[in-house]
């Protein structure tokens, strides 16, 4: 028996805990960029700061939304990391001179604000927020 | 010295009280982090030179200062400390320092001293909250000769190409000169191969041409990133021996290949890397003496997987294998045989305390001696191929 719960213990310990936490994520972005549609590789490009503007030349500016589950999923989804292993990734940049994590928020309603009043920003928000002044983008 | 440690302690005081973010003051971004560790040995001293009694000399600390000054151009600077043994004894340096122009992001420019890309970690190969394992693999990323490989002052260009339905490609093609303080680590090591002939290193080492380039291939598959890279560089090291009677200089070229393939699915990391070194030394005597050339080909490479179960706790391993010499890997030429390579298999527990501090945990077995120094195991008869070390290690970063 002992053996039994050690080992169901294990398993537990052992799920990702993202599995408990999906939720559907939106892409939002400030209205002055000019696309509405991205593919996933854009996307991820854009939040390991490989891409850095838009089609027009003008500057990408990307934010994150910690602790959430639409962070966990948003960056499993588009980014094919982990939050961990997205911390690590731009602490990476940081401490050899190549670069400076995104700005993080800790609630939709934060997020939304900040893209609406930020040219060239781009977030995502859970699919429950209510999303205002920002235009959506589709990922494909 | 004392500035930079007395600051990282009291941001790290801070953090054990309450969540601390990035500094950033005027628009600079400051950055930091300090690991304090500990190391024992049974058989031989290791890394340090008195790990059998157990050494806390084992340490690193960094700061960094960096701002965007427009939307292409950024510069930034990192001071940066060591202590491993005897060697290094936290001097300050300067890690990298450099100004980075990004035209477009297939195409930037960078100019100052920058970090050597050379295999997945060479350029975070100090900051320990960025792995799971502490003591990376010695045959790839030996710490003692760290100096000699760890960054170059000179010129780079670097870009990502978005290759689409290929995936991604990011290079780096760097030119300039290292020069390595013989006290950093570099020295010591020298001085043991030199000390069987009666020779010691004799003032700075320059590597006045180094190059390197890299490529790492993002690939269609999600999670799978394969790389390659090469770092050739002449060294040029004065030596003296008979307590300075004969002045000569070891000098000539090392070119390192590294071939990398990292996959990461879910919590589960895994890596690899394979490494080729080639040297061509010549020790440049006056006459009549004579001037040998050697050539000796290295090889070692390494498997690691590390699993996060949940956010506070990672289990990592790896195997490392290393020949400082191919043509001799059983060390039928060798005195002692087993100074002929080097197995090391590492178990490693890393716990996450908040997002700020990091402590690790770990054990190595290793058979073989090859990158046991002599200078720090003077009267051992180096009777054991087999024999154990560990590590332990606390990091704050911020």
């Amino acid at each position: 028996m002992r053996i039994k719960l050690f080992l169901l213990a294990i398993v537990l310990l052992a799920l990702p805990p993202s599995l408990a936490a999906a939720g559907d994520v939106v892409v939002i972005a400030n209205p002055s960029v000019a696309t509405s549609s991205l593919s996933k590789q854009d996307v991820s490009n854009i939040y390991q700061g490989k891409k850095s503007t838009w089609d027009d030349g003008s500057k990408i500016v990307f934010v994150v939304l910690k602790g959430s589950a639409a962070h966990e999923q948003f960056l499993t989804e588009y980014v094919g990391k982990n939050d961990s292993q997205f911390d690590t990734f731009w602490k990476k940049q940081v401490f050899t001179g190549k670069g400076t994590p995104p700005q993080a928020f800790d609630s939709d309603e934060a997020m939304i604000d900040f893209v609406a009043k930020t040219a060239g920003a781009i977030g995502y928000v859970s699919a429950t927020a209510k999303v205002a002044n920002v235009k959506t983008i589709t990922v494909q | 010295m004392k500035k930079l440690i007395v600051l990282m302690t009291i941001l790290s005081l801070a953090a054990w009280a309450g969540p601390v973010a990035a500094a950033e003051v005027g628009g600079v971004n400051i950055h930091g982090f300090i690991s304090q560790g500990f190391l024992y040995s049974d058989g031989y001293n290791y890394l340090a030179n008195d790990t059998e009694d157990g050494s806390f000399e084992y340490n690193e600390a960094g700061i960094n200062f960096s701002k965007q000054l427009t939307d292409k151009l950024r510069i930034g600077l990192q001071l940066f400390s060591r202590d491993i043994g005897d060697a290094a004894n936290n001097k300050v340096t300067l890690d990298w320092a450099y100004a980075d122009y990004r035209q477009w992001d297939w195409l930037g420019l960078r100019a100052g001293r920058i970090k050597l890309p050379v295999g997945l970690y060479n350029e975070t190969r100090d900051m320990d909250m960025l792995r799971t394992s502490i003591v990376l693999p010695q045959g790839i990323y030996n710490d003692l000769l760290r100096d000699n490989l760890v960054a170059i002052n000179g010129v780079g260009l670097y870009g990502n190409v978005d290759m689409k339905g290929a995936g991604g490609l990011e290079y780096q093609l760097i030119a300039g000169a290292i020069n390595s303080d013989e006290d950093s680590g570099v020295g010591k090591y020298l001085n043991d191969g030199l000390a069987s002939s009666g020779g010691e290193a004799n003032g700075a080492i320059v590597n006045d041409t180094s190059y390197a380039g890299a490529l790492r291939w993002e690939t269609p598959l999600a999670g799978l990133k394969l790389g390659y890279s090469i770092f050739r560089s002449d060294v040029e090291v004065p030596v003296a021996f008979g307590g300075g009677a004969i002045q000569g200089a070891l000098e000539g070229p090392t070119t390192l290949q590294v071939y990398s393939a990292e996959y990461l699915w879910n919590n589960l990391s895994l890596a690899a890397e394979y490494m080729q070194r080639r040297n061509v030394s010549t020790m440049a005597l006056p006459a009549p003496f004579p001037s040998p050339v050697t050539t000796t080909n290295s090889e070692s490479y390494y498997l690691s997987a590390s699993y996060r179960f949940v956010d506070w706790f990672t289990l990592g391993a790896y195997y490392s294998e290393y020949y400082p010499n191919t043509d001799d890997r059983d060390g039928e030429n060798e005195a002692i045989d087993h100074t002929a390579w080097e197995k090391d298999l590492a178990l490693t527990l890393r716990f996450d305390i908040n997002e700020y501090w990091i402590f690790k945990i770990e054990g190595h077995a290793v058979d073989g001696t090859a990158n046991v120094l002599a200078v720090d195991n003077a009267g051992n008869d180096y009777s054991n191929n087999n024999w154990y070390y560990g590590a332990a290690k606390l990091t704050f970063n911020f």
